[in-house]
């Protein structure tokens, strides 16, 4: 089963990209589920998922990486025995860091039989705000940023040239490594190659070496 | 220090460079007695959500990190969501095109620059302008409010 994650900051437009990617996803013929996150006890998005016809499941009351791991992974391990997905689309909160994410959902494998397989971590950064989330959150939008394989430059239909190309300067600085895309949930840019990436490609299983190194250089003051 | 005392720090340190946005959540109840049109709830949610937000910035935060509604009826649902005032409120409507007396509504509001028990505050006040502007009645199903949750487990008492 092959989990995909779809991180970024509020506002991002992650829930109107999520919908329209399981949709292009469910019309090549897979079985998608999709599991919400959110760090308060009353989620809204998982709601509005369902009205799309899509099969959402919520997690709520805390940071999926760590106090609720264990609901985390009982929601795959149940999504697998009862509907049998082939790709699990997860939003996490702003709160979880991917590669936690990832460590969580190998935990699901202890519970039944499956095998959980990576596709690239997509981080959304919102172009509109990009200026804004800088000043105000920048500490958090640069770990979203620093651990994904792909970046989506999202909203790109209501952002001006300036700030998309602000946006991937940014992206380059952080993580050189890093793929970046331009996307809109509104007009459909990007979306089928967001798709190609989640049905086709792969991103590494949990290892505890990188995660502590990526939250030392985060964190830690880099080289401690 | 410790590996463990020192990854702990680590995790704290980036839980709390998370919570440095302000939250609050409700469940409500809303029960309009003439009935309420699509183009109404419309309305209603688009002032809800701009009300609340003023409220939360008059009280002192910088940046929405997202403000957004739910509402479900026995004639369909609608989101709202806004993220930036000059954009002003999105809406997703599946409403049927007859009236309904009664909606459920979950508002979540997520800003930065205040914490939770200011965006709480501020949330209320907004939510009240918001049913007073629209000669509504208010039941709150469920209010959420808590403080740094999402570090709590890392902190040693």
């Amino acid at each position: 089963m092959k989990l995909a994650q779809i991180a970024g900051f509020l506002g991002s437009g992650k829930t109107t990209l999520l919908i329209e990617i399981a949709r292009e996803l469910v019309k090549r013929g897979h079985r998608i589920a999709i599991i919400v996150n959110d760090v308060g006890e009353i989620n809204v998005d998982a709601k509005f998922i369902e009205t799309y016809g899509l099969k959402a499941r919520e997690i709520s009351g805390g940071c999926i990486c760590c106090q609720i791991a264990g609901s985390f992974a009982n929601t795959i391990a149940i999504l697998h025995t009862t509907f049998k997905p082939d790709i699990v689309i997860v939003e996490p909160s702003g709160v979880a860091i991917p590669w936690g994410l990832k460590r969580a959902a190998e935990y699901s494998e202890a519970e039944c039989d499956v095998i959980i397989v990576h596709a690239p971590v997509i981080t959304l950064v919102d172009a509109t705000r990009i200026d804004l989330l800088m000043d105000a959150v920048k500490r958090l939008v640069e770990t979203q940023i620093r651990e994904a394989d792909v970046v989506l430059v999202n909203k790109v239909d209501s952002a001006t040239e300036e700030q998309i190309e602000k946006s991937k300067q940014l992206i380059r600085s952080i993580n050189p490594k890093a793929e970046i895309m331009l996307a809109s949930g509104r007009n459909g840019k990007g979306l089928k190659e967001i798709a190609d990436i989640i049905e086709k490609r792969i991103s590494p299983r949990y290892d505890e070496a990188v995660e502590k190194e990526m939250l030392r250089k985060q964190y830690g003051g880099g080289d401690a | 220090m410790s590996g463990d005392h020192e990854d702990e720090e680590l995790h704290l340190e980036m839980h709390r460079a998370a919570d440095e946005l302000g939250k609050f959540a409700a469940r409500l109840k809303v029960r309009d007695p003439k009935g309420m049109s699509p183009d109404g709830a419309k309305k209603f949610m688009d002032a809800l959500l701009v009300s609340v937000t003023k409220e939360c910035f008059a009280e002192g935060a910088d940046l929405i990190g997202h403000v957004k509604a739910f509402m479900h009826t026995s004639t369909g649902t609608l989101m709202a969501s806004l993220v930036d005032m000059n954009v002003g409120v999105q809406l997703t409507t599946g409403l049927e095109d007859r009236k309904f007396n009664e909606a459920e509504v979950t508002l979540h509001v997520i800003v930065h620059g205040i914490w939770d028990d200011k965006v709480k505050e501020a949330s209320r006040r907004g939510i009240q302008k918001a049913i007073g502007d629209f000669h509504l009645d208010l039941e709150v199903l469920q209010d959420y409010f808590e403080k740094e949750k999402s570090i709590e487990h890392h902190i040693k008492r």
